[in-house]
């Protein structure tokens, strides 16, 4: 029953858009079929295929570098080349632009040293599709690099050693085995970057580049909900097709690996150890230290004009909500996590899993299709406990968020086995106090750990937050992307945006503490 | 001679792992380097292929030097095959493509893979993955795979270990034949006594990094330097200062007089362990012997070691 209600409410909003979006009063549709939903479409599309592209070059051979060789700097660059994950796409990308623009860094550099005729020579449009396809890669590529060192970490010594006594060279010992071997986790990371893709509002947004959030979010600010509802069940389709794909393509490409044997490092000689660095070196130098130097330049700049009582408050209500609701969804994730073991025999397990679907929608599908179910039931009770509340907003952070808190306990759980049930069974232990006394005490870690993943993951979110959040209620995101978008400087944002990095930064510890053990 | 390795030492760290080791083999040759676990075995492979490099000492394959002070050729440009312990064969590629992945596709690749496939009875196997062979066929693929570079030198390294006891016969007489067919020459590195002396010509043996013993298998059975390398071939026994096989322990006869002990049925004969003075020894027997009653014994054939 526990389980039902969970599962319902995390698929609420899909059922909710499904209804909807054959609803005939949507004012607004017509106008946006015809002109702009091919738009949306192609963009959308073209920028996965885009980051895509550039993220698996990105990641693939700092991991291939890192996992299999020694070279200058290649422990620091293992964690350094994760911290990209941190920087929330909007920040990267205004952030890049106060870099690039006409009175940006660059400009006012190249002005002051050069003159302005160089200035001027060197000057080049930044708000252009191909560099926000850059910087949204800058953000996105750790999540396959995390997936293929792990993979390329795990791979057994003696089928490289093999190759290499088959006559392979290193070229084709990465094309031949490292490679096709780590597919599984290339494909694994690449669906994710995939749905932050689809899910990504704030850059877009700010490039002026028109995507699935970006009418999803014009439509609901021309308050036509039916039309964003409908952009909303094309953007499902699209992350549907695209989960599909890669689900057949992780199916196909799925290898037994032989018993781990664990890789002896080999030395890079001199120039090639100078290019692993200077790969490293650079990839890490753009897509973190630069953006990271100049939000912090501007901080510090802008530190007493930005961060007065209002900041205060800000931050409290960012740290209060996000604390508050990942613990909230942290103990909902260890109900449905046990109520789906004690019925596995019937499906329980699989039906628990639906509810960790939330991760691969999109925040702006959510966030629509959830303002209809709360807004009737709102309407029948007479109360306003749900729409535009700071309640409302965390069920929508539930159902977006179940999975990182799930996924965390879930290997918890699995390592523990179901010895543990068994021992309590047989001493007539009923299995409600099994989970309190026996494994709520255990996996406090675990807990303490998705917690964190989740609180970190709230206080970062954009889309959702925007279309829920209470009127004149800001977090930190939400102040950040206000200052960026409204001001011409995105100097004022940036002391949100450190905090938000800064804090960003927690899971990318425990990640490198994962990859290296 | 097809390998000769002259005073090699190699060191980790504070352990030296081979100590001035020097050897050679012939061409057509099949050598065990026979040792327990940490006695430089696998070093000495690794060294022989290229995946580690000697400290000292020097390595010569066909008149070529591989690896000394100033000399390292590496792993992919030697001519050397190896067959690793748990077969090492790529997950994602398919028994054919295992097989041809070393062979030039300037070769005529196909009829090279089938021809081995044949030699190694794995003909009608092409298109399965390595998972879906059995431990039997994964060695033989392995193995095939190793060939197909026509390399100078095999390596063979714990090549049953892998194997369930029934199948390991019958797998070690079609490798055996395989090998012999090819007339390559190889190098089996094991700790199993019996996969040595039935697949290698000599057997060299190491112990804590050094070669103490090589010869032939009947040669060292027959002479062996010390108790280590006795003990390697079967049971020693020990009474009065004296050292002799199982084997040579006759029962019901002589007049020694020990208790029996125990005694227990295992591998068609009955294991019996007997207290003569305060030493025990052990025979395997064919009848059974009742607990604690007394029989009589002598000694057929004394063992000398050259080492003591």
């Amino acid at each position: 029953m526990v389980l039902l209600v969970i599962v319902g409410v995390i698929l609420l909003p899909l059922f909710a858009i499904l209804i909807r979006a054959f609803d005939s009063d949507a004012s607004t549709w017509k106008l946006i079929s015809e002109f702009y939903l091919s738009k949306y479409i192609w963009n959308s599309i073209g920028l996965v295929i885009g980051v895509s592209g550039m993220t698996i070059l990105m990641a693939v051979i700092p991991a291939w570098l890192i996992a299999n060789y020694k070279f200058f700097g290649r422990k620091f660059f293992r964690l350094a080349l994760l911290l990209p994950i941190a920087f929330p796409t909007y920040i990267m990308a205004y952030t890049y632009t106060g870099i690039f623009d006409s009175t940006g860094t660059i400009q006012q550099l190249a002005n002051a040293l050069l003159g302005n005729d160089f200035a001027n020579a060197i000057y080049f449009d930044f708000m252009t599709p191909f560099w926000l396809l850059l910087v949204l890669s800058f953000c996105l590529y750790p999540y396959i690099y995390a997936a293929c060192l792990i993979s390329f970490s795990n791979d057994s010594a003696q089928h490289l050693e093999a190759s290499k006594m088959l006559g392979a060279n290193s070229i084709s010992r990465f094309f031949k085995i490292g490679l096709p071997m780590a597919r599984p986790a290339l494909l694994a990371g690449l669906f994710l970057v995939i749905m932050e893709v689809l899910n990504e509002y704030g850059a877009v947004q700010y490039f002026n580049f028109k995507t699935f959030t970006s009418g999803i979010f014009t439509a609901w600010e021309n308050g036509d909900l039916t039309s964003a509802v409908r952009i909303a069940a094309v953007l499902f389709a699209t992350a549907i097709f695209f989960l599909f794909i890669t689900h057949i393509l992780i199916r196909k490409s799925k290898i037994e690996k032989a018993s781990k044997i664990p890789i002896v490092h080999e030395q890079l000689k001199k120039h090639h150890n100078v290019l692993a660095f200077l790969f490293c070196g650079l990839l890490f130098l753009f897509a973190f230290l630069i953006p990271f130097i100049q939000l912090l330049f501007w901080a510090v700049s802008t530190y007493s004009e930005v961060v007065t009582f209002d900041f205060y408050v800000v931050a409290w209500n960012t740290f209060t909500i996000s604390i508050l609701a990942a613990i909230v969804i942290t103990l909902i994730s260890f109900i449905l996590l046990f109520a789906g073991n004690q019925i596995r025999n019937i499906g329980g397990k699989q039906l628990a899993s639906l509810g960790i679907l939330g991760y691969s929608i999109p925040g702006a599908i959510i966030a629509v299709g959830i303002i209809m179910p709360f807004a009737f039931i709102d309407t029948s009770l007479q109360s306003n406990w749900l729409l535009g509340s700071i309640f409302g907003l965390s069920i929508a952070y539930l159902i977006r968020f179940m999975a990182v808190s799930y996924n965390a306990l879930d290997g918890a759980v699995q390592k523990q086995g179901s010895r543990l049930d068994e021992a309590a069974l047989n001493m007539k232990t009923k299995p409600l106090i099994a989970m309190f006394k026996i494994h709520f005490p255990i996996l406090k870690p675990a807990l303490f750990i998705a917690v964190i993943l989740v609180f970190v993951d709230i206080m970062k979110e954009l889309p959702m937050t925007l279309i829920l959040r209470p009127m004149n209620y800001d977090t930190l995101a939400t102040e950040a992307y206000r200052y960026a978008e409204t001001n011409e400087s995105a100097m004022q944002s940036a002391p949100a945006s450190i905090i938000l990095i800064l804090l960003g930064t927690i899971p990318v510890i425990f990640l490198h503490k994962l990859i290296k053990n | 001679m097809i390998l000769k390795a002259h005073n090699i030492t190699k060191r980790f760290g504070q352990v030296e792992a081979l100590s001035n080791l020097t050897f050679d083999m012939q061409k057509g040759e099949t050598i065990a380097i026979l040792g327990e676990s940490g006695s430089g075995k696998t070093t000495l492979l690794r060294i022989i292929c290229g995946l580690e490099q000697i400290d000292t000492g020097e390595l010569i394959i066909n008149h070529e030097v591989l690896n000394d002070n100033s000399t390292f050729l590496r792993p992919e440009k030697r001519n050397i095959g190896l067959v690793f312990q748990d077969n090492a064969l790529f997950p994602h590629l398919n028994v054919f493509k295992n097989i041809a992945f070393g062979v030039s596709r300037k070769t005529n690749r196909f009829e090279k893979v089938s021809s081995l496939m044949a030699i190694t009875k794995l003909t009608g196997l092409e298109k399965r993955m390595p998972h879906e062979l059995s431990g039997g066929q994964q060695q033989r693929v392995a193995l095939a795979r190793a060939l197909a570079t026509e390399p100078e030198l095999l390596l063979l390294d714990e090549p049953f270990s892998t194997l369930d006891h029934s199948l390991k016969n019958e797998i070690r007489t079609e490798i055996k034949e395989i090998i012999k067919t090819s007339g390559v020459s190889c190098i089996i590195v094991t700790h199993h006594i019996d996969d040595a002396t039935s697949m290698a010509d000599r057997i060299a043996i190491l112990k804590n990094g050094e070669l103490i013993q090589m010869n032939t298998s009947k040669f060292i059975f027959d002479n062996p330097v010390n108790e280590y390398v006795a003990k390697l071939f079967g049971i020693v026994n020990e009474v009065d200062g004296v050292f002799f096989r199982a084997q040579d322990l006759i029962l019901g006869e002589g007049n020694r007089e020990a208790i029996v002990r125990a005694s227990y049925f295992e591998n068609g004969l009955f294991q019996t362990t007997l207290q003569y003075k305060n030493q025990l020894m052990y025979c395997p027997h064919p009848k059974f012997l009742p607990i604690e009653t007394n029989i009589n014994f002598s000694i057929k054939k004394n063992l000398s070691f050259s080492v003591k």
